[in-house]
């Protein structure tokens, strides 16, 4: 039985077969690219489109944030701006420097203080696999402009500082629930930056929580 | 002249040839190599975050693709009824595909070209076309890096552009399994760690199986054989350099759907329509690359003809299309004992190729299976 192989010729450059040294280095060039180089430029590529007063973001279907002008957009998408659909799930990432602010959305039945301490198990897990300490604070009220009652935390860890706010709003969009009832929606707010830098942004940051809202 | 037939097409098909990974001398090896560990070393870290989070959702993901995969393995086996690649290529094609261009290629790329475009372009276009405009072209291109690397370890495996659509479809198998995976345990963490967004997730994917990786890297494949050309099917560079463009270009108008329909009332439609593009296009790959393997089959079954083991009919269907291989069997009058006997005989051909056409005792014993398949 014969071996499929290209090694039996004796054309060779340091012991490799010359004829599948092209084709190697050609998808090696290929993972440095993908893998190491886009990466690293993207990494040096700064934000071109930042948000302008009058702005806003459409956290998930029919829930809603507005964003501080100034701050950039880098995950999610500007209510009116995009075709297609923002579903019951979906994540919104907002940049300013060094400090970020994501907003996660999904269906949730529980209190907003089930939602933080969901979120709290899920965090204390992660952090636990990665050896990471981080020390959270008491829990507090934050209350948006429409009224809705969250709950907050704020966590200090090594190199990072922030805050955990868990809202759920009545949704008119999510459904599915047991029986067919609505469901509600759940939306976690997370900020997060080197200790320090957050106090600078601390009244954008408030108004931006304060400002998420369910659709009238 | 049909004993040369016979040892002409077992040489141009590399048909019986054993595929073997470990090449010391093969640079593809060692960049093969290298690149699932460095793949494995960044899924490793996926996989550690899921385990400690959300063990649930991956367990059940894990199982469920476990099983998809498994089927769509059977299938791509079951088409490739003529040279079969061999068992151990189509593994090393398929982990390619589930660790390497995931973990070494897509993962990082696809992160750093959605953030490029979301810093240059905004956040909204980013959020409609970046994954249209990122992923066709990250994925389809560290998918076939796969496919090449595996060319230069068997050329002399992979003799036709239907080898290179089969060998394309295990790569691409291997990662959409991969992504189906951390989908499943991904739509989980979206959902405050919640298991049955990761089900909703495992039955979306599972229906949208079918235009899929498997289907775009089987045209990559094919196109990439046919754009470098083999020792019996010269270089058509255009058609290999469109089928590869093609395959991207399928990858990229499924993930745009969502954004193509918009809001409209399209929104179920486009979909559709897309995936039925999609399928035609592999459809018609999948003929246009098969003749060639009939005829090599056609050419290594004639001598048996000759000696009366196989009948002209039974060539026909053994060395015809899917569709004339059914009408055969449907003309019969004992269906079963004809599968018997074709199956027989495509175990006799798989021998003969092995054996290089050599009379061998094995090639002996699997004529005498046909006789004995013929039996009532």
């Amino acid at each position: 039985m014969a071996s499929a192989t290209v090694t039996s010729v004796g054309d060779r450059f340091l012991g490799v077969d010359r004829r599948t040294i092209g084709p190697s280095l050609l998808v090696l060039a290929l993972a440095v690219w993908m893998g190491v180089v886009l990466p690293l430029v993207d990494g040096r590529t700064s934000y071109r489109h930042e948000i302008h007063e009058g702005a806003v973001v459409a956290v998930a279907d029919g829930i809603t944030l507005v964003p501080a002008s100034g701050w950039n957009l880098a995950s999610g998408t500007l209510v009116g701006h995009s075709r297609s659909p923002v579903g019951a799930t979906a994540r919104t990432e907002l940049v300013e420097g060094s400090v970020h602010f994501t907003v996660q959305a999904a269906p949730f039945s529980g209190t907003a203080s089930a939602l933080l301490t969901r979120v709290d198990q899920i965090d204390a897990d992660l952090n636990h696999a990665k050896g990471a300490a981080v020390s959270t604070t008491d829990r507090y009220g934050v209350t948006t402009t429409q009224g809705t009652v969250g709950v907050a935390e704020d966590f200090v860890g090594v190199s990072r500082q922030g805050s955990v706010v868990a809202f759920v709003l009545p949704s008119p969009a999510a459904s599915g629930g047991p029986a067919g009832r609505p469901t509600r929606e759940g939306v976690e707010v997370v900020v997060a930056g080197p200790k320090g830098t957050i106090s600078r942004h601390r009244d954008q940051i408030v108004a931006m929580i304060r400002s998420v809202r369910t659709a009238s | 002249m049909l004993a040369e037939g016979r040892r002409r097409a077992i040489e141009q098909s590399g048909w019986g040839e054993e595929f073997r990974l470990v090449q010391p001398h093969n640079l593809a090896f060692w960049v093969y190599c290298l690149l699932v560990v460095a793949g494995g070393y960044v899924l490793a870290g996926q996989i550690s975050i899921a385990l400690a989070a959300y063990s649930g959702a991956l367990i059940q993901g894990v199982i469920s693709f476990a099983l998809l995969g498994a089927a769509y393995l059977w299938y791509i086996h079951y088409e490739d009824r003529y040279t079969t690649v061999p068992r151990k290529l189509a593994a090393a094609g398929f982990v390619w595909g589930f660790v390497a261009a995931t973990g070494a290629f897509a993962l990082l790329a696809n992160d750093a070209v959605m953030s490029l475009y979301s810093k240059r372009f905004g956040a909204s276009f980013a959020f409609d076309w970046g994954a249209a405009l990122a992923a066709p072209i990250d994925e389809e291109l560290a998918k076939g890096a796969g496919v090449l690397l595996l060319l230069v370890l068997a050329p002399g495996l992979v003799r036709s552009p239907f080898d290179g659509l089969i060998l394309g479809a295990f790569v691409g198998l291997g990662f959409q399994i991969s992504e189906d995976i951390s989908y499943a345990w991904i739509g989980a963490a979206n959902a405050f760690g919640e298991v049955a967004a990761a089900q909703t997730t495992i039955v979306v994917r599972i229906l949208a199986s079918i235009p899929s990786h498997w289907m775009y890297t089987a045209v990559f494949g094919a196109g990439l054989v046919w754009f470098i050309g083999r020792p019996d099917v010269p270089a058509r560079k255009g058609l290999g350099a469109g089928l590869m463009l093609t395959a991207m270009l399928m990858h990229g108008l499924w993930d745009a759907s969502a954004a193509i329909a918009g809001n409209s009332v399209f929104g179920g439609i486009v979909p559709t329509a897309v995936a039925a593009i999609l399928i035609s296009v592999f459809a018609w790959v999948y003929t246009t690359t098969q003749p060639l393997e009939r005829e090599w089959m056609r050419d290594l079954m004639a001598p048996e003809v000759a000696q009366g083991v196989v009948t002209p009919a039974e060539l026909g269907a053994l060395a015809g299309t899917r569709s004339q291989l059914r009408s055969y069997v449907r003309t019969q009058l004992d269906r079963r004992r004809a599968e018997r006997v074709l199956g027989a005989e495509t175990e006799l051909a798989h021998q003969i190729a092995r054996d290089g056409g050599a009379e061998t005792a094995a090639v002996r014993r699997s004529r005498a299976a046909v006789l004995e398949a013929r039996t009532p």
